[in-house]
Formats: structure tokens, C-alpha cells, sequence
């Protein structure tokens, strides 16, 4: 059986400078073979159909995220800078991913501060752009907290793995 | 520490590794999102084209796993996202021992049957090992 010829992709260099964004994987080049799965895929459909997540909240913040996807598909977010995706990123996404900040109420923790540093080489500490945990002022007014999870966000244009 | 010439994913490694409290880390640049565990290695990612969360299945299962109260454990979120490290682990090394054991059965099966076509079919090393247990079993008998 001749084997059916499979529909010709312009590769992206090919394209005018500017266009490139038109083509939506530009921008997430494919992973390296080393590279494996975190989670296995069957656990991955068990807990997304886990009956104790809230549906309704689900769906509420569902337009944020298809908003996210249409502006990167149209190259909107390819124009912005590093620090204003930065913004929408932790004001948008990670809010709409059920975070809080220190807006709530003051005997509450929150989850999200607005920096965190974390030591570096010698007596440097490093900023991470973001880090998700359990915060709260202690009795002198410092944020005090553990981070639990890293956050480290680029711009459109900058390759993960380079 | 230094984040000059090393790569996104790197960098975020660096955050996770100088942090004791830290268990995961992610790195997004606004196309990808990506999520990595302090216990496995920086070879094991999920990852999430930004641009397929507009299909609704495809933000259940980020939405499952990304979620604040999944990746830090609180909440009513019993099935979180160390729950699925910690299940896939196990089920992943059941998975992996299953295959040796299928392997391993795979390869006593070919070499029965290649002793039944007759011991030329043996490799040389083989008959050389099985020459030399024969006359000792005579002899035990």
C-alpha cells in the first residue's frame, strides 16, 4: 500500500522574521530524548477526574487560561517583556491555580509571596521570581514561611533547555 | 549563585537544591510550563503547551495537578500531586520488575527450546559449561 505523503509544515526559519509566533510549537521546541515522564498518564486521568475538585471553580478560571493560549497563539504575548508576564503570570494564572497573596485576611498564611530569596553562592541571596508555600508575618513583622515549590518564569522567546 | 550561562531548567534546579524545604519546581516560559520533583531527576518532567489549555480536558488534568492546594498537599485534595509521584513510583517499579520477570521468562523459554533442537545450537561457552556438569551428575547418580 503506497504510503499516504504527510501534510508539508514550513519550518520556522523559513518564515518572515516576525511570523514566526503564527506557528503555535514554535515557541516550545519538542523535549529531549532523555527526557521522561514525571507522572504516569493513567494516574494523571485518575486524579484530573478526582471527584473532590471543585468543578464550578474549575470552570470559572478556565477563561483566564484559554485567554493565555488564544494571545500566544495570535503573538500577543511574544511582545511583552519578561516582568510584565511576570505579573500576569503570578496575578492571573497562579491566583486562578488557587493561590493566595497578602491581601487576605492578616491571621490567615498565604501561599504566594510577592518575593522569596533563597541563599546563593557565598553571601548572596537570589530572588526567585516566584515560590508557593505556607507565609505568614511573625510576631516582628518579618515574612516568615517555608517555600514548597520553586517558581522560575521567561519570557516567550527563551528556550527552556538553552 | 551564578545564573548566567546556565538554562532555565538549570536555574530553577539551583532555587530547588538551595531550598531544604522545597519538593517541587517549576519553570514556564510562557509556552511551556514545566514541572519538576526534587526526588526524581531533572531528566523526569511534566510539561504543559500553554497553548492546548484552551481543550477542556487537556486544563482538567493541569488544572488536577497545578492547582495550589495539589502541589502543597492542604486542602480537601487527598489524590494531590505527591500522591501521584508517590503511587507512580510503586506502580512504576511493579510495571518495570513485571518486564524483567517477562524478559527473564522470555529468554529461559528460547534457550529450552533451543536445547530441545540439540545442544549444536548451543552456544560454544554453553556446551563447554554443560560438558563439564554432566560427568558430575553421572557421578552422583
Amino acid at each position: 500500500m503506497a504510503k499516504k505523503p504527510s501534510p508539508e509544515k514550513p519550518a520556522p526559519s523559513s518564515l518572515l522574521p516576525g511570523f514566526q509566533h503564527l506557528i503555535p510549537s514554535a515557541a516550545a521546541a519538542p523535549l529531549a530524548t532523555h527526557n521522561r515522564p514525571l507522572f504516569l498518564p493513567d494516574l494523571v486521568q485518575q486524579i484530573a477526574h478526582n471527584k473532590q475538585i471543585d468543578a464550578s471553580r474549575r470552570e470559572q478560571v478556565h477563561p483566564a487560561f484559554r485567554k493565555w493560549a488564544k494571545d500566544l497563539k495570535q503573538g500577543v504575548l511574544q511582545q511583552l517583556h519578561e516582568t510584565q508576564v511576570e505579573q500576569d503570570f503570578n496575578h492571573v494564572l497562579l491566583r486562578g491555580l488557587g493561590t493566595t497573596q497578602s491581601d487576605v485576611a492578616s491571621d490567615q498564611p498565604w501561599t504566594l509571596p510577592p518575593k522569596w530569596n533563597v541563599p546563593g553562592s557565598g553571601e548572596v541571596e537570589v530572588e526567585v521570581d516566584a515560590a508557593l508555600g505556607k507565609f505568614r508575618l511573625d510576631e516582628s513583622g518579618w515574612l516568615s514561611g517555608e517555600p514548597l515549590v520553586m517558581v522560575e518564569i521567561k519570557g516567550a522567546k527563551v528556550d527552556l533547555d538553552r | 549563585m551564578p545564573t548566567r550561562n546556565i538554562t532555565p531548567v538549570q536555574q530553577v534546579w539551583n532555587y530547588l537544591n538551595a531550598s531544604e524545604s522545597a519538593q517541587w519546581a517549576i519553570v514556564c516560559n510562557c509556552a511551556e510550563i514545566r514541572l519538576y520533583s526534587r526526588q526524581k531527576s531533572s531528566n523526569h518532567v511534566h510539561r504543559v503547551l500553554l497553548t492546548e489549555l484552551d481543550d477542556p480536558d487537556r486544563f482538567t488534568e493541569f488544572y488536577a495537578i497545578f492547582h495550589a492546594n495539589s502541589l502543597l498537599g492542604t486542602g480537601m485534595f487527598a489524590q494531590n500531586t505527591g500522591w501521584l509521584l508517590r503511587v507512580g513510583a510503586n506502580k512504576g517499579d511493579v510495571l518495570n520488575c513485571r518486564g524483567k520477570m517477562t524478559s527473564l521468562r522470555g529468554r529461559r523459554f528460547a534457550w529450552i527450546v533451543q536445547l530441545t533442537k540439540g545442544i549444536a545450537n548451543v552456544p560454544f561457552r554453553r556446551q563447554q559449561i554443560m560438558a563439564r556438569i554432566e560427568p558430575e551428575t553421572k557421578n552422583q547418580v
